[in-house]
């Protein structure tokens, strides 16, 4: 990766996500913490993966980041500015800088219109291309994507899985960013594949940045340039992939990297490492949220909040005994800043 | 348990099973003269792609199929054939011989019945057990899949628990009535990966407590990899190749299962590297093909190929039905865990 420019494509500062539940006890429930003060970069070209398990976050991260959700605290900027002080035209425009790939695209695709006039349709509502430069804009995506031109005229039903994958990627024309909820999770291993290849293609063609959001971290390790991995709203760790992987300095990382069942005849996954069952988000565990499952939790971690330090360049987790020694405090160093 | 059969003997021995599904203006021929046993304590993988087959050969060793079904061939269950058995009997062996798990939790329970009444139902219905005998072994089993504090559990409903708890619930129902045979079909892929890990774990250790025969069918090469005996590869509703977990992953010889290993991602592949899939996709078992199904999408595939279907080949417990199998030298597939 080349050196990330001075503004980031995306950035999420401080981004917070409470629900408050609904229904007639509204009121004196408490709030879910579905993201608690997350912030991240992400650079252009680049992929950003984020992964955790189910009810960490993650989905509702990137239901923020394209803009389903609004920030109950924080801000996201795109290109340094933030969504919130947009003008409506500029919004116009970032929401087709900004695209969703989800983990059933079936349920994405109108299955009323032909596989045409679904690609067609944010060209239409983009404006600006009369109808003729619309129709061959859409048969170059579709060959893009690796869609048959004469499909184009098929239905989301007459379509297998992948294809659909390919629909969901042809139909963001000319995007900044993909935010990818679990996209090949749901696919065979060998379509699964296919759909990967056409991302990291049309990555290096297009310069495309990539938000993926998965709990399988094989996935995230192929595709990701910089991983943050979540527990319970929170960033707990993140780092490269070489870094995280073969140096994790959290536990619950450590748990997830264990579980991994690798095609090896006679590995089984380890268990140990990890027990008992994700808590409550509307009620987290105080101090460090991952302690009631944590194997190294001693008295301190529920009194105080872990900080993100250091365990190397661009590598920080958030644990009081982690599994490797972080970065001595440094004098000021310019240069150093991530 | 049944006390029949001596240990390791065959559990279940499936012979020249077919499956034909029944459409309006087509016959879909699911599986095709399908053999396979499963001896006491073993587990047996039976993995493929989506519509290879492998889930409508679990519902057939099931009973499970609907009506618009045809079954042909032997499914011995001991010395008990259960093909063309009758509805009722079906039930009965279903409930106290088979065990059955399936992929999503919540489809398998009644959300509106608690936990106890549907882990000791199977015992009430099929061998008469009291009310109380019922919940005492659903206390017990519970507690044997480690669900915590599992008599405080016996009265709570689904929904108050979560996913992995409601697959242990699942599990427990499968097996109180200590069957010979557990189906478990997909049991880990609604499950997130620290989950999967322990709920597999306790596939192993209920399967050394109480020897049952397993049957694991899942998509996931990883989960067949860790813990399964030996793997049946099924294409296109047939056999493709079947063999010692070991033999499969290290010297696959059926080109179909040599190109699922190659296109299985891993913490060690090359980050953004072209990966290896299998061009095309499955074929539509509604036609009748005379050669080998995987002829569309095989590197190796000659005229022969789609002449003829491959002959049985292989020694010893490892077989494959290929023409052209991949080279045994290519044994450099066996890899360590890359960390």
């Amino acid at each position: 990766m080349t050196v990330s420019p001075d503004v980031p494509l995306l950035s999420l500062v401080d981004v917070t996500k409470h629900y408050r539940p609904g229904g007639l006890l509204a009121r004196s429930a408490a709030p879910v913490q579905a993201v608690s003060d997350v912030s991240l970069d992400i650079a252009a070209g680049a992929t950003l993966g984020i992964v955790g398990e189910s009810g960490c976050g993650k989905s509702t991260l990137g239901r923020v980041v394209v803009g389903l959700e609004r920030p109950t605290t924080g801000e996201v900027r795109l290109r340094g500015t933030a969504l919130s002080a947009m003008s409506r035209p500029q919004r116009r425009t970032a929401r087709y800088d900004v695209q969703m790939m989800f983990q059933d695209p079936y349920a994405a695709l109108n299955p009323r219109m032909t596989l045409a006039r679904i690609i067609e349709e944010p060209l239409r509502a983009k404006g600006g291309l009369t109808s003729q430069q619309r129709r061959s804009h859409v048969r170059q995506l579709a060959e893009e994507t690796g869609l048959a031109v004469s499909q184009l005229d098929r239905y989301p039903r007459e379509l297998s899985g992948g294809q659909r994958q390919r629909v969901g990627l042809a139909r963001a024309p000319s995007p900044a960013l993909i935010v990818a909820d679990e996209p090949v999770s749901a696919l065979d291993v060998s379509v699964r594949s296919q759909i990967l290849n056409l991302m990291t293609a049309l990555q290096a063609e297009h310069q495309l940045s990539y938000l993926m959001v998965s709990h399988d971290l094989t996935v995230i390790h192929y595709l990701a340039d910089h991983i943050a991995v979540m527990y319970l709203g929170q960033i707990v760790e993140s780092g490269s992939p070489a870094a995280l992987f073969s140096a994790p300095a959290h536990h619950y990382t450590r748990a997830l990297l264990d579980a991994v069942p690798e095609p090896v005849p006679g590995r089984v996954a380890p268990i140990s490492s990890i027990r008992g069952e994700l808590p409550s988000a509307s009620a987290p565990p105080s101090g460090c949220r991952f302690r009631t499952r944590c194997p190294a939790a001693a008295q301190l971690c529920a009194e105080q909040t872990p900080p993100l330090r250091e365990f190397g360049r661009g590598h920080r987790a958030a644990c009081h005994f982690p599994l490797t020694e972080p970065v001595p405090v440094p004098a000021a160093d310019p240069r150093e800043a991530p | 348990m049944s006390g029949a059969g001596e240990v390791g003997g065959p559990v279940l021995q499936v012979s020249d099973l077919d499956v034909d599904i029944r459409l309006r203006r087509s016959v879909v021929h699911a599986v095709r003269g399908v053999s396979l046993e499963v001896a006491e304590g073993e587990t047996v993988g039976i993995v493929g792609e989506s519509g290879c087959g492998k889930s409508t050969l679990g519902l057939a060793l099931a009973g499970l199929l609907p009506g618009n079904t045809a079954v042909r061939g032997s499914i011995r269950l001991g010395d008990r054939e259960l093909a063309g058995l009758a509805e009722r009997d079906l039930r009965r062996v279903r409930g106290t011989e088979v065990g059955i798990v399936f992929q999503d939790p919540m489809t398998s329970l009644n959300p509106t019945l608690r936990i106890g009444a549907q882990v000791g139902e199977a015992m009430r219905v099929q061998l008469g057990a009291t009310k109380a005998e019922a919940r005492a072994a659903a206390a017990e089993m519970l507690e044997l899949v480690g669900l915590p504090r599992p008599a405080e559990q016996l009265d709570r409903f689904p929904h108050e628990l979560s996913g992995g708890m409601r697959q242990r619930v699942v599990i427990a129902a499968a097996l109180v009535c200590r069957p010979r045979l557990l189906i478990a079909d997909e049991p880990t892929t609604a499950l997130d990966v620290t989950t999967q890990a322990q709920i597999m774990d306790l596939f192993d250790r209920l399967r050394q407590t109480l020897g049952m025969a397993t049957l694991l069918i899942t998509h996931d090469m990883g989960v067949v990899a860790g813990h399964a005996d030996r793997v049946f590869v099924m294409y296109a509703g047939r056999e493709a190749e079947t063999g010692r977990t070991a033999e499969i992953f290290g010297q696959p010889r059926h080109q179909y299962t040599a190109a699922l290993l190659d296109s299985v991602l891993r913490l060690g592949t090359l980050r953004k590297s072209e990966l290896a899939t299998i061009p095309g996709r499955p074929p539509d078992l509604t036609a009748t093909v005379t050669g080998c199904p995987f002829v569309p999408r095989c590197p190796a595939a000659s005229a022969e190929c789609s002449a003829e279907f491959p002959p049985v080949s292989g020694a010893g417990s490892h077989h494959w039905l290929c023409h052209h199998p991949a080279s045994q030298d290519e044994d450099s597939r066996v890899t360590e865990a890359p960390r």
